[in-house]
């Protein structure tokens, strides 16, 4: 990151790539943080909105015990070697805690490759020391999910050693961990330490392991007890349905205001994600390409710009980010188009143009009657025609300046069409928020 | 490596993970977009086609051979990749083709007791034309629709040839209103559907929507070379798709109806409890463009029943397809 306030600053990670994408200034050329930060407003807010107006008002009917989204339902969706997870169904779930195990051991590896690798090189032949610090409360976040998930499983009968040496077998490897980024910082002066992360891990991981030894030495467990109930699925309890309604609401504020950005787009995302698995009959598309911009945001700097962060930053002058979140946004909206136009080319509605004259028909998915506002056919052909071939050279319009705008205006008047006439929940909105780094926020920047 | 060579050059760990990230993402959305329009497109294609499919790659159109075995294992680890992340790659928004119908789940109640060696729909009669297949005519129908069950009833009565006859007539129309099924709509179903605007709902739209099926016959309507369905054949091939219907969705089908249930409850306390529950579809034709606007039907289908206090013992299924055979439903 560049000090100097003359100077542009870059923040966010430079992604390493092969060539050509190294030497294509599309996917390296960093673009104004604006662009990514209006993303993260506008997904944020189709997705308040959504919340608040599609799910919160109906969460015990759709998410909860005996409603339409009972977790006896989509039980096999959960069933190895299926990798479908959600939070809501508890940490004992078997696909929350062979996942919190995986993140984990994968962690322990990656936390200490970089600690050994740097210590062997050396600090004249290792890279520049960018972490932000993640991988550690990731960790402990992975750790306790597991031995929750473990304890849960034991409490329906009696909690054993495992209990508490589980916890103590992740104490000692996060000790060792901290150990290796000791002697790292004592061979290299420079080497970042984050002792408050470092404090909060073995404080959790230690607490863990007496609070085992404790459940197993005293007395037996009473399995009404709240916190009992946290270890079991939240879909059993209609107080912790709603409760995890309220985080999820939260989550989406937090992006929205981008106040601890990143914090609040990993949580948004693990609580859509767990929404959306606890009952998928809910949700169509545009939830698919919501869940996708959201795993983009997770990883990417959005809250360079026009956030609370961003404020208490105090970066002078314009902020940068490396591009590649929106080039992979863009990748996937050509996937979006192309994919839809390839498969219409296979039917005889779309070819012969009636497609829409169906579509505005039918009594399911439209706003108004086909009876109050009667399209000649020969309209809803030209609009079939239009759709199918706008939808089938997208990828080639997209070559020059001139046919990529009248492609990408098309786009959003499709949308809008789609809006006006037909009710498909987020879709639309969730699809327009994949064309909002496309425009140049940065100019509605003073100075 | 040299003294003077500066690790400034070197890419950090994470700067590599994060690369081979956007690498795998870029290679996710080829594979999986392609792989599955590649599997997909030789099951819409027919002889000459299929046939240069075979010979390019030898089996595949036909589910076999090597790539096509390659192509499952990718397709199994991708899905698991998806699973994981939530990028599900089926972009096909009224694609291959759209539906020349549509429909809405619809709850019926009621109160008779079925009886023991009769499992019959109670008083109705079936319609059925070669262009829109079966309607159950019913005391189910709304004011307006086909003529109820009640009106044939009535229409008896006048035609009764003697008073014995009127007052048999009568009987059974009395007997029928004495439990009068109750409707219930779709939160979706418009009550009129050339004047409605709807706003919401789309949640509750995209979960009832999976008990949709397409009722209509094949008829030469929408393939001039297909022959009309005898009623015969359309019975039998709905009581099969009734009855994968429920082997497919019978727990969200039965929480759906208990769902139903429970609200009706709500807004009626004091009722007595139903002691049938039906899942029926209510399907519209519509109309295509060189018909005038509009639309066929409603024609109303029955899928499935639940006796909410009656246990099938042997079975943990609790509700009974629709057998369009025998017009009755069948143990599952």
């Amino acid at each position: 990151m560049n000090a100097n306030p003359t100077q542009p600053q870059v923040v966010g990670i430079t992604p390493w790539l092969p060539w050509p994408l190294s030497a294509w200034p599309w996917w390296t050329a960093p673009v104004r943080a604006e662009r990514l930060a209006m993303l993260r407003i506008g997904v944020a807010l189709c997705l308040l909105f959504d919340i608040a107006y599609n799910y919160a008002p109906a969460t015990l009917d759709y998410f909860s015990k005996a409603g339409l989204g009972d977790p006896t339902i989509f039980n096999w969706r959960f069933n190895a070697p299926r990798l479908t997870w959600s939070l809501l169904r508890g940490v004992g779930d078997a696909a929350t805690l062979h996942l919190a195990l995986a993140i984990c051991l994968g962690l322990t590896g990656w936390i200490l490759f970089n600690s050994v690798s740097r210590l062997i090189a050396g600090p004249d032949d290792s890279p520049t020391d960018e972490r932000t610090g993640f991988a550690v409360p990731l960790w402990t976040c992975a750790f306790t999910a597991y031995i929750l998930g473990q304890w849960s499983l034991m409490l329906p009968d009696k909690l054993d050693y495992l209990a508490w040496l589980l916890p103590l077998i992740g104490y000692a490897g996060l000790t060792t961990m901290h150990l290796l980024e000791y002697a790292n910082r004592l061979r290299d002066p420079s080497y970042r330490l984050r002792p408050l992360m470092m404090i909060v891990s073995v404080i959790a991981c230690s607490s863990l392991a007496v609070f085992g030894q404790w459940l197993v030495a005293g007395e037996p467990v009473d399995k009404a007890a709240g916190w009992v109930k946290l270890l079991r699925s939240w879909q059993d309890d209609h107080g912790l349905t709603m409760l995890a309604m309220g985080f999820w609401l939260t989550a989406c504020v937090l992006l929205l205001l981008g106040v601890m950005t990143r914090f609040a787009a990993i949580t948004a995302w693990l609580l859509s994600m767990s929404f959306a698995n606890a009952n998928p009959y809910l949700d169509n598309a545009g939830d698919t390409i919501r869940l996708i911009l959201q795993l983009y945001l997770m990883f990417s700097p959005c809250g360079g710009a026009w956030s609370v962060d961003a404020l208490f930053a105090r970066r002078p002058g314009p902020v940068y980010v490396h591009p590649w979140p929106l080039c992979m946004v863009f990748v996937q909206m050509i996937f979006v188009y192309f994919m839809n136009g390839l498969y219409k080319l296979f039917g005889d509605s779309w070819l012969h143009g009636y497609s829409l004259h169906y579509v505005l028909g039918d009594l399911a998915l439209t706003r108004f009657s086909q009876s109050a506002i009667p399209l000649p056919v020969w309209m809803t052909r030209i609009m079939t025609w239009s759709v199918l071939i706008w939808e089938v050279s997208f990828p080639v319009l997209l070559i020059t300046k001139w046919t990529r705008i009248i492609a990408l205006v098309m786009g959003v008047s499709f949308h809008l069409g789609i809006f006006a006439t037909m009710e498909l929940g987020g879709f639309v909105p969730y699809a327009l928020c994949m064309y909002l780094p496309l425009l140049p926020w940065e100019r509605l920047r003073r100075g | 490596m040299s003294a003077q060579a500066k690790p400034a050059g070197y890419a950090s760990p994470r700067q590599v993970l994060l690369g081979l990230f956007i690498l795998f993402q870029l290679a996710f959305l080829i594979v999986n977009n392609f792989l599955d329009f590649v599997k997909w497109a030789p099951t819409e294609m027919k002889g000459e086609s299929k046939k240069a499919i075979n010979r390019i790659v030898p089996g595949f159109a036909e589910e076999q051979g090597h790539t096509w075995q390659w192509a499952e294992q990718v397709e199994t680890n991708v899905r698991r990749w998806v699973q994981l992340t939530g990028q599900d790659q089926a972009w096909a928004l009224f694609a291959p083709t759209v539906g020349t119908s549509t429909g809405f789940p619809t709850v019926v109640l009621l109160w008779d007791d079925p009886a023991d060696d009769d499992t019959r729909l109670p008083g109705n009669f079936v319609t059925f034309d070669e262009r829109n297949g079966f309607n159950f005519c019913g005391l189910w129908d709304r004011p307006g629709e086909t003529p109820s069950l009640r009106t044939h009833g009535m229409l008896g009565a006048l035609a009764a040839n003697s008073p014995w006859e009127r007052l048999a007539f009568e009987a059974t129309h009395i007997d029928r209103t004495a439990a009068t099924p109750k409707l219930l709509l779709s939160p979706n179903e418009p009550t009129d559907i050339s004047n409605y605007l709807r706003v919401g709902n789309c949640r509750v739209r995209r979960y009832d929507g999976q008990f949709y099926f397409n009722p209509q016959p094949y008829s030469k309507y929408d393939q001039p070379k297909n022959d009309p369905e005898p009623p015969a054949t359309l019975a039998e091939r709905m009581s099969r798709r009734t009855k994968r219907l429920l082997t497919d969705y019978h727990d969200p089908a039965l929480e759906y109806l208990r769902w139903r249930l429970r609200a009706w409850e709500a807004e009626n306390p004091g009722q007595p409890k139903p002691k049938q529950v039906l899942l029926m579809q209510r399907f519209y034709r519509i109309h295509g463009p060189t018909e005038s606007r509009g639309w066929d039907g409603p024609y109303t289908l029955p899928i499935a029943r639940w006796q909410p206090e009656t246990r099938i013992v042997s079975l943990a299924n609790k509700l009974e397809p629709f057998d369009f055979t025998q017009h009755r439903f069948v143990l599952p």
